[in-house]
């Protein structure tokens, strides 16, 4: 069993003063598989995902990475990953390759091998013609993928990514994924944080769903969808006065969750055909219009909204 | 190794970046070259040393002599005044150096040359002077009368007056003495041989300088000298005080890049790396040390070259360099270590560092200024900065090993104290 798992998480705790950031956390990672952490803001991706790196010690409880504890074999853990960080980490007065180089030397590497596996990984990433620029004259999306392209320099088991296409252009974005998939195709192991349910859901083999510092669900996509159950996902677009309106329709029968995002309304139901009339008749005795609607299959999002009564991003 | 690298990057860093070699080189050069332009001339180059301006005075000679009283009865004209002996004096060719001479007729010609800035100093010698001077008799006062804008040109020209009024009193005084002495003898007093005696005193207080008594206008060769020395010494004191200012200044631009890298999260992400943290930190550090000590060998030779500053012998110099480098660095970890962001550094810099700075650069202001220059010394040395210039000033006036030893061991309590204290506060944030 234990040398299946590149990550073992043992009820994990960590706070910031009173702030419970990592409130007893416990899941496993295949070795080989790219394992999502969905979460919202402050969901407590980051905390979880440093004390993993060694980079913030736990309260109580430990974890095992590639077999080693985080908290009494800091050395071996952190010679077999590689860390992609929220933000960019990088020297913006360096160029591309010279950042390669010094972070290639940081983790052991000198020399031809070095240079060799620079001018690979800058292969990649895709920007071998831009690597004698400065990193300061790079677009946000090229950034990411430096920043990427270090975690890989000394081939490490598992590549830990915290949210990698955090604001960027639908093309780096497009790249970056493929980069992870084919990593995981190559045998890494990837753990990968992120608020977008489209990404976990094109990625993941496994994916842990976080909220408040707590895992409120762990499963393959099918495993989690299917615990949602049989209910149907309801999207409108409405017009008009719409919040008491939401909580009028929180209280109809057969209605399990309602939110609100960015304009579009989800709505959780048993049965579409018997509580679609309602939302209508709700609505225009409300004075609020649907423009549109759409039924759909639970996917990742609805999970969230059940377990949490919450939309993904709010 | 990766100590190394880090310290390569860092220092590579400081020295591409323009603020950082600006406030390294720029400034401290600028200072001590803005003084030595200043003050006429480079230490190196003795010949246009720091010399007294000429002051212009015009003078009106008033003196109506005393008809008993002549002091050159060989001179063909007969009544040669106190008055003219100073204007004499005044015009001589050893007071060129310092004063020209114009003579006008009345006191109000003299005044309103002032007044009209024809004439720096009106010097009015009053109707009674050699009565005065001779019976002691008031009324006797040379009025010096002067742009009030200026203070050294009326002051050297007041002083040679009264240097002179002096010798003419003590004339004064031999002449009754020995007038009374005469006659106590009963003899009648000969005034020929009191004139010879007075001439003989005179001609010896306005030609023979170094006789005792008489005029102390030094030499000018001498005065250059010693003026060209005293620049030379002022100028080093102060270029090593500019240089340790902004060596302790880097030390915390040094230690600040830890806080910077912390920002920009490479520090975090360097200690997600195989680099052991303690690694990491040694090369933060390695890169400070050498980054001050690369800041003072440039200065010091270019100061050496361009102005001439002489620093001492190698090796009192590498054990002024090398503790200083370290307190300096320790010092910018310790203020640093109180920080949380780059954004508090700006408090740092114009305040503690420059605060600290100005402590020890007491003892530089206070240097020719023998009441206070005690005290100075003591302020600086309650701050690191006033050590290592102590330990410069030390290995610049070859001062015995020993003491600059006792000085670098000083310096090196303040790095360990300084440094445990910064790594320690520096290690809780990261743990
Ligand atoms: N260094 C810290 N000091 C204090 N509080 C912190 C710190 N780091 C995180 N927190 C808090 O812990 C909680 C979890 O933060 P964390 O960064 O782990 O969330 P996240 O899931 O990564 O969010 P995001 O998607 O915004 O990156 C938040 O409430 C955050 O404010
Ligand atoms: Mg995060």
């Amino acid at each position: 069993m234990e040398n299946t798992l590149a990550i073992q998480v043992q009820d994990l705790h960590r706070s910031f003063g009173q702030n419970r950031a990592v409130d007893g956390v416990s899941f496993d990672v295949l070795r080989g598989e790219i394992f999502s952490l969905l979460g919202p803001n402050g969901a407590g991706k980051t905390t979880t995902i440093s004390v993993l790196s060694c980079l913030l010690r736990a309260d109580s409880g430990d974890a095992l990475v590639m077999g080693h504890s985080v908290s009494t074999e800091p050395r071996l853990v952190k010679a077999s990953i590689g860390v992609v960080p929220q933000e960019v980490a990088l020297y913006s007065d360096l160029s591309a390759r010279e950042n390669l180089l010094f972070w290639g030397k940081m983790q052991g590497l000198r020399g031809a091998p070095l240079a060799h596996r620079v001018d690979e990984v800058l292969d990649v990433i895709g920007l071998t013609d831009r690597q004698k620029d400065r990193i300061s004259t790079y677009s946000g999306g090229m950034k990411r993928r430096v920043n990427i392209a270090v975690a890989l320099l000394h081939k490490p088991a598992l590549v830990i990514m915290d949210e990698p296409t955090v604001g960027i252009d639908p093309q780096s974005r497009r790249s970056i994924l493929d980069n992870v998939k084919q990593l995981r195709d190559q045998g890494t192991t990837v753990l990968y944080t992120t608020h977008y349910m489209e990404e976990a859901q094109e990625l993941s083999d496994h994916v842990g769903i976080m909220d408040h510092g707590t895992l409120v669900a762990v499963g393959t996509q099918r495993e989690l969808v299917q615990s949602v159950g049989e209910l149907d996902r309801i999207q409108l677009r409405l017009t008009g006065p719409a919040e008491t309106l939401l909580d009028t329709w929180k209280t109809i029968e057969g209605i399990h969750n309602v939110a609100s995002e960015d304009g579009v309304v989800t709505v959780l139901a048993a049965d579409s055909n018997r509580v679609l009339p309602r939302l209508f008749e709700s609505a225009a005795s409300a004075g609020v219009r649907i423009t549109s609607v759409d039924v759909q299959e639970p996917n990742l999002e609805a999970v969230f909204l059940r377990l949490t009564g919450r939309a993904l991003r709010d | 190794m990766q100590a190394l690298d880090i310290a390569l990057k860092d220092i590579r860093h400081s020295f591409t970046s323009l603020f950082g070699l600006v406030f390294m080189f720029v400034v401290p050069l600028l200072i001590v070259g803005l003084m030595t332009v200043a003050f006429g001339g480079t230490a190196a180059s003795k010949q246009q040393a720091f010399s007294v301006p000429v002051t212009k005075v015009v003078l009106a000679n008033l003196d109506a002599g005393d008809q008993e009283v002549d002091l050159d009865p060989s001179d063909s004209n007969p009544s040669t005044t106190a008055g003219d002996l100073l204007t004499h004096l005044l015009a001589s060719g050893e007071m060129k150096q310092l004063m020209t001479i114009t003579t006008v007729a009345s006191a109000k010609a003299a005044r309103d040359a002032v007044d009209g800035r024809t004439a720096e100093v009106a010097v009015i010698i009053p109707t009674a002077f050699t009565k005065a001077c001779m019976e002691g008799v008031p009324g006797g006062a040379v009025e010096v009368y002067q742009d009030p804008t200026l203070t050294l040109g009326p002051d050297i020209v007041r002083a040679v007056i009264s240097q002179f009024a002096d010798e003419f009193a003590s004339v004064r005084i031999m002449t009754s003495t020995a007038t009374a002495s005469f006659t106590a003898a009963g003899l009648t007093p000969s005034t020929d041989r009191i004139t010879r005696a007075i001439r003989q005193f005179v001609s010896e207080a306005t030609a023979n300088k170094g006789a005792s008594g008489s005029l102390k206008v030094e030499a000018p060769p001498a005065k250059q000298q010693k003026s060209a020395n005293l620049l030379a010494t002022i100028l080093a004191v102060n270029m090593a005080a500019m240089m340790i200012f902004y060596v302790y200044y880097t030390g915390t631009a040094g230690a600040e890049s830890i806080l910077l890298e912390q920002e920009q999260g490479t520090l975090q992400r360097l200690f997600t790396t195989k680099t052991a943290p303690a690694v990491v930190m040694q090369g933060k550090m390695l890169a400070i040390v050498l980054t001050t000590i690369l800041q003072m060998l440039v200065l010091m030779l270019f100061s050496a070259l361009a102005f001439g500053i002489r620093w001492g012998g190698i090796l009192p110099i590498a054990i002024a360099l090398v503790p200083t480098a370290l307190c300096a660095s320790a010092f910018g970890v310790f203020l640093i270590s109180f920080l949380k962001t780059t954004r508090q550094a700006g408090v740092v810099f114009g305040g503690v560092v420059t605060a600290t700075g100005m402590l020890a650069l007491a003892s530089v202001f206070t240097m020719s200024v023998p009441s206070a220059a005690q005290l100075g010394q003591r302020i600086a040395l309650f701050v690191p900065q006033g050590w290592s210039l102590l330990a410069f000033r030390q290995a610049m006036d070859g001062a015995s090993l020993g003491s600059l030893l006792t000085t670098a061991a000083v310096m090196l309590v303040w790095t360990t104290v300084m440094f445990v204290v910064g790594r320690a506060r520096m290690a809780r944030r990261f743990a």
